[in-house]
């Protein structure tokens, strides 16, 4: 009898890092945070970004980020929910996954 | 050449979309993955589709309206990672060009080093090896050929050698390219469209985009009866000072469906009419035509329906809900309407459907609760947001992931139990099936261990790559070999043939594997899918 368990931390941490490489995105951000207070996530901190729930054999996500302007968004936030239930797929072989993704902020451009 | 001028501009456009609907199907083939499924060249080719038929709409009369258009067309149209990042490309060199009506060679070179910019800017981790490397590329050599070119089409052909290169390269960046061997397909997109500007610019290529929209417009309010206006009329004029609104006017004595497009000198007319000779001689005193086309409509439409599908009778659908399938293939068509699927929405492999398809297809069911089946892992995504949106109808999406799937679902419905009852069952019932394919692979690589060529036959089961052959019918009947503790469950089986395959073919294996499990009850059916050889369900 094998027993494989995957924390949720790790879980997170896979799902920023996955956000974290699609085109358009620019940060996560911490899901309670006031607005004055917009200061994107950086290393080990990465997975504060992604809320992870699991209930039975599912497991849902929700990803907070900020996002480049100018870029279409809703587009944007499509394909990190396709990337990170593709790639989360792919590496732990879970099979139902959820994603959220919500838009906390957008960067102005330089 | 040494400036570019908003005809120029208009030309290169259209050329790059001409050129890249030409080889979409090329670059969607390029998806890192052996089973046909990618959507980067539809993609590509959708978003800057809506960027021409933004400029058809405001109708720029400036270099800088000509480019605000395009950035809004790609924007809003932007399909895709890839649409996404055409967007930004776009939207660096048009805020460059910004204001200026002519573009020299240097302020073209710094347009693309904006462009290459902006889209970098819009990622934390560029990956190279990507469209990204391939702009790059192109920016650079673009500027350091500013002091030894002094015309556009040399200068054009450098740059697009350039991409070539990074194109070829693309591989060696990126390890999941190389394995599969391919090159990068966003990338390959660039350099279509690239080859597009050049083509555009020296007008070598044949723009046909009026004829299709006139056939997408046909689509839509075709029906048997007579048309009112026969003929199909363009004209491509030479009028140098026009008042366009006046002319439009002048031309609604002919007929309807009048678009008069200005360019520079050049102006497009477009008349439905019965009197194109008419419409000729009055126009020519405006100025003279450079070409014409006259298309008779009533052969188009009368080809048009009969090409359609006779319409099947629908089974008195008795339910409560309506459904809503994605379909691919003629006999899977056929399939769906006859269990009543309410419905069809045209799409699966190579082709997703988008949100919108979808979310105007739940729109036209009469009733208030509406099943979704996607009948593709690539399209539940889309079919789940297209959930989200609908208002005033209670949706859910069953999760099938292939058209086989669909159907022991269909039959579950029934009008007994509740809405939820029903997708529950569903879902039950979608986690008891196994499916099995076969299909082909479009290129050489390496998956789970197994070495495949080019056109090498795969067999999968429920859509993982499990055995290659040769033959699709002894690749069948290995995947019923292979699986047969799962075979030994189930008490029946259906199997679909695509539209490569002859029936005979098809019912000689069925024969073989009826024979091999004798408890098994086979079907064979016409599905008439692309790409794959065979379907099959188990239940």
């Amino acid at each position: 009898m094998k027993k494989i368990i995957i924390s949720e931390n790790a879980l997170a941490k896979l799902a920023a890092l996955t956000t974290m490489q699609c085109y358009g995105v620019v940060g996560l951000v911490p899901e309670n945070i006031g607005k004055r207070f917009l200061s994107l996530l950086v290393g080990d901190k990465l997975s504060r970004g992604v809320d992870v729930k699991i209930k039975g054999r599912q497991v849902s996500f929700t990803i907070y980020v900020v996002l480049q302007s100018g870029v279409k968004v809703s587009e944007v936030a499509n394909i990190i929910v396709h990337q990170v239930s593709y790639k989360l797929e792919k590496l732990t072989g879970l099979k139902d996954i959820d994603v959220s993704v919500v838009i906390k902020g957008v960067k102005r451009e330089a | 050449m040494n400036k570019l001028t908003l005809v120029e501009f208009d030309r290169m456009f259209q050329g790059a979309v001409a050129n890249l609907n030409k080889y979409k199907e090329l670059v969607n083939k390029l998806n890192v993955f052996p089973v046909p499924d990618g959507d980067t060249g539809s993609n590509m080719y959708l978003t800057l589709k809506t960027a021409l038929e933004e400029l058809d709409k405001q109708k720029p009369k400036n270099l800088k309206e000509f480019g605000k258009a395009v950035c809004e067309g790609t924007l809003i149209g932007g399909r895709g990672n890839s649409g996404v990042i055409l967007s930004q490309i776009f939207k660096g060199f048009f805020e460059y060009i910004d204001g200026k009506e002519e573009v020299t060679i240097q302020e073209f070179a710094e347009g693309l080093i904006l462009s290459s910019n902006v889209a970098y800017q819009a990622v934390i981790k560029p990956v190279e090896g990507t469209i990204l490397t391939v702009i790059k590329s192109m920016s650079k050599k673009a500027m350091f050929l500013v002091s030894e070119e002094s015309d556009f089409v040399s200068f054009l052909e450098k740059v697009l050698e350039e991409a070539k290169v990074a194109l070829e390269n693309t591989p060696e960046l990126l390890p999941v390219l190389k394995e599969s061997g391919v090159v990068d397909a966003g990338g390959q997109g660039l350099v279509f469209i690239t080859e597009g500007f050049l083509y555009g610019l020296k007008g070598e290529l044949e723009i046909t985009r009026d004829f299709e929209e006139v056939v997408q417009e046909m689509d839509q309010h075709i029906s048997g009866e007579e048309l009112e206006f026969k003929y199909d009329t363009v004209l491509l004029m030479e009028i140098p000072d026009l008042d366009p609104d006046q002319l439009r006017k002048d031309l609604e004595q002919f007929g309807d469906s009048i678009v008069v497009a200005k360019s520079g000198n050049l102006t497009k007319l477009h008349v439905h009419s019965n009197e194109p000779y008419s419409v000729i001689e009055f126009v020519m005193k405006y100025g003279p035509i450079k070409e014409a086309r006259i298309e008779n409509m009533q052969d188009e439409q009368d080809a048009f329906l009969a090409s359609k599908a006779p319409a099947v009778p629908k089974v008195a659908a008795n339910r409560f809900l309506s459904i809503v399938a994605v379909s691919q293939g003629e006999g899977f068509d056929q399939i769906f309407l006859s269990l009543g699927v309410d419905i069809l929405v045209q799409g699966g492999q190579t082709m997703n459907p988008s949100i919108n398809d979808i979310l105007e297809s739940i729109n036209k069911c009469t009733k208030k609760y509406v099943v979704v089946l996607p009948n593709n892992s690539n399209i539940i995504l889309a079919a789940n947001a297209a959930k989200k949106l609908v208002k005033d109808k209670i949706v859910e999406v069953i999760p099938t992931k292939n058209m086989v799937q669909a159907i022991p679902v269909i039959l579950s419905f029934s009008r007994e139990g509740t809405f939820e009852e029903n997708v529950e069952r569903a879902n039950e019932i979608l986690s008891e099936t196994h499916s099995f394919s076969v299909t082909y692979s479009v290129r050489n690589t390496k998956v789970s261990g197994l070495d495949m060529k080019k056109g090498d036959i795969l067999g999968l089961t429920n859509g993982k790559i499990i055995l290659k052959g040769k033959n699709p019918q002894s690749v069948l009947f290995d995947l019923f070999k292979k699986n047969t503790e799962t075979v030994e469950d189930c008490e029946f089986t259906s199997i679909y043939y695509g539209e490569e395959v002859d029936k005979k073919d098809a019912e000689k294996v069925a024969k073989r594997i009826e024979k091999a499990f004798p408890n098994l009850e086979v079907e064979v059916v016409y599905g008439g899918q692309p790409f794959y050889y065979y379907l099959v369900s188990l239940e």
